[in-house]
């Protein structure tokens, strides 16, 4: 699935939630503050819907109008320093799965296209992030068939 | 330090540790070392017991909201008689929970679910006192030691139960074992006591007729009595090695073992499906608990918000990595701090893997 597909899919879906797209700016503050890379396809998801998703599924994100609770830096942060298993610092996180887990991007192994691996919560601290997808976008248009099949 | 003398000047400890506060960690058992050897997680200020060191953050922020900078430090917290305390206070829903006022300021305000498993009380006349464990190993003793003094008792009954029945609860199958060995102890005892009478009548010819008999009844005994011995240490081995409860009463939070590999990907899978359901139910079944905002997020299967807009997490009280499943039983409703900030989550997670 292509990009506009994803988009197309998304803004079509009766329960979609997103912002209104993050600017330059914001991407490369977080990215300061966090000092980690943003960029793929997630770089993409942020410039044109900067945060949200399906109401089952929102991704943390930027931009105007951000919720606290999907707000990337705010949660990126609290989830290094305050959660348990503190995440590591190279794993950004883009989605949590309901029961604590997380779905993040592992900028160390491929920055410009980095894969989408599991931090899961039960696994502690010492734990090898589980790879689930070699790209965001391919995460993404799983996830949303899955949730369209769901309907 | 109170407990320990310090020299600065060589930088070593000239008293040794008179504590071994962690006997399962070999750090604890080297009497010059300092908290475990691992002073990032860890101060001694009592120089008696190493205490968690929290590391707190705090974002600074300007007018516009613009992040400046963060604020950091450290607090020492008491780590035992914290958790315990906070483990207390979750699990009897003693701390005053966050309330849901929603972002429209109107809602009924939500109530977070005491999040642990209750504490099981114990009291007596109350149905869980028959799960109690030593009631369960006392009540598996007596009835071991009957079905190990009766002779082919034990082995007859395994064999007929064990297709009709489930094997019961680790304790009460440890307390059958002890009794059948017990009991078979007291039946071989008392076969070669009656092999020792039965041999003197026959060895003196005073009753010939009563002594043969007696000898072979004495070796039936002996026979049945090793028997049950045997019988009982196979089942204590089985029971010892069993993972937990084998039947009744408890339910999807009846045992705990790890869980690995594909087994538990599908149970995550599982999870992920059933999300969007969880909260469909939830929204059905307690509607009067939610704002109207969250219950129509919650009927489109979105998740519960908490008063600060952060969606609620499902805790799972026995986690699937731990054998637990994805009935409701097992799921409990709790902000992502309750669930997984620092100690809580010790507190709702006691037997996962944690740094020593």
């Amino acid at each position: 699935m292509t990009f506009d597909e994803i988009e197309h899919q998304l803004l079509s879906h009766p329960y979609c939630s997103v912002g209104t797209g993050a600017t330059e700016e914001e991407i490369e503050r977080a990215e300061h503050v966090l000092r980690v890379p943003i960029r793929g396809g997630y770089r993409k998801f942020l410039r044109r819907f900067g945060w949200g998703g399906l109401h089952t599924d929102e991704l943390y994100g930027l931009g105007a109008g951000v919720p606290p609770g999907l707000d990337l830096v705010f949660i990126t942060k609290s989830e290094r320093a305050e959660m348990y298993p503190p995440l590591p610092k190279h794993l950004l996180p883009v989605m949590n799965n309901g029961s604590g887990d997380l779905v993040c991007l592992d900028t160390t192994a491929s920055p410009d296209e980095p894969p989408v691996v599991m931090w899961w919560h039960e696994d502690g601290p010492d734990q090898i992030p589980e790879p689930t997808a070699t790209d965001f976008i391919s995460w993404l248009s799983k996830m949303l068939e899955e949730r369209t099949g769901d309907q | 330090m109170k407990g320990r003398i310090f020299d600065p000047k060589v930088g070593r400890f000239l008293t040794t540790d008179p504590l071994v506060t962690a006997p399962l960690s070999g750090q604890s058992w080297n009497p010059y070392s300092y908290v475990w050897n691992n002073p990032l997680s860890y101060v001694d200020p009592t120089g008696f017991e190493p205490t968690v060191v929290m590391h707190c953050c705090q974002e600074i922020n300007d007018a516009n909201g613009f992040p400046l900078g963060m604020r950091q430090w450290y607090e020492v917290v008491d780590s035992e008689p914290q958790d315990q305390a906070n483990r207390e206070a979750i699990q009897t829903g003693s701390s005053p929970p966050p309330v849901d006022v929603g972002t429209t300021g109107n809602s009924s305000g939500y109530v977070p679910q005491p999040v642990t498993t209750a504490p099981t009380d114990w009291t007596p006349n109350r149905s869980s006192w028959s799960q109690h464990p030593v009631v369960q190993i006392d009540g598996g003793f007596i009835g071991g030691l009957a079905l190990g003094s009766v002779p082919i008792a034990g082995p007859v009954v395994s064999l007929a139960a064990g297709a009709t029945i489930g094997p019961g609860k680790r304790e009460a199958r440890i307390g059958k074992a002890i009794g059948e060995m017990v009991g078979g102890l007291f039946l071989t005892l008392g076969g070669i006591t009656g092999e020792l009478i039965g041999t003197g009548l026959t060895t003196t010819g005073i009753g010939a007729l009563l002594g043969v008999p007696a000898m072979a009844v004495s070796a039936g005994l002996v026979t049945s009595g090793m028997g049950s011995m045997a019988l009982g240490a196979w089942e204590l081995a089985d029971a010892l090695m069993s993972k937990g409860s084998g039947s009744g009463g408890s339910g999807s939070t009846g045992s705990s073992g790890r869980v690995s590999g594909a087994e538990l990907a599908e149970k995550r899978a599982e999870f992920n499906r059933m999300k969007p359901e969880i909260w469909k139910q939830e929204a059905a079944t307690n509607p009067g608990k939610y704002s109207q905002e969250n219950l129509e997020r919650m009927r489109q299967g979105g998740a519960l918000k908490d008063s600060n807009g952060v969606s609620m997490e499902i805790h799972h009280k026995i986690p699937l990595a731990s054998g637990g499943t994805n009935e409701p039983s097992n799921f409990s409703i709790m902000t992502k701090d309750q669930h997984r900030l620092g100690p809580n989550f010790k507190a709702n997670h006691p037997d996962l893997p944690r740094r020593p």
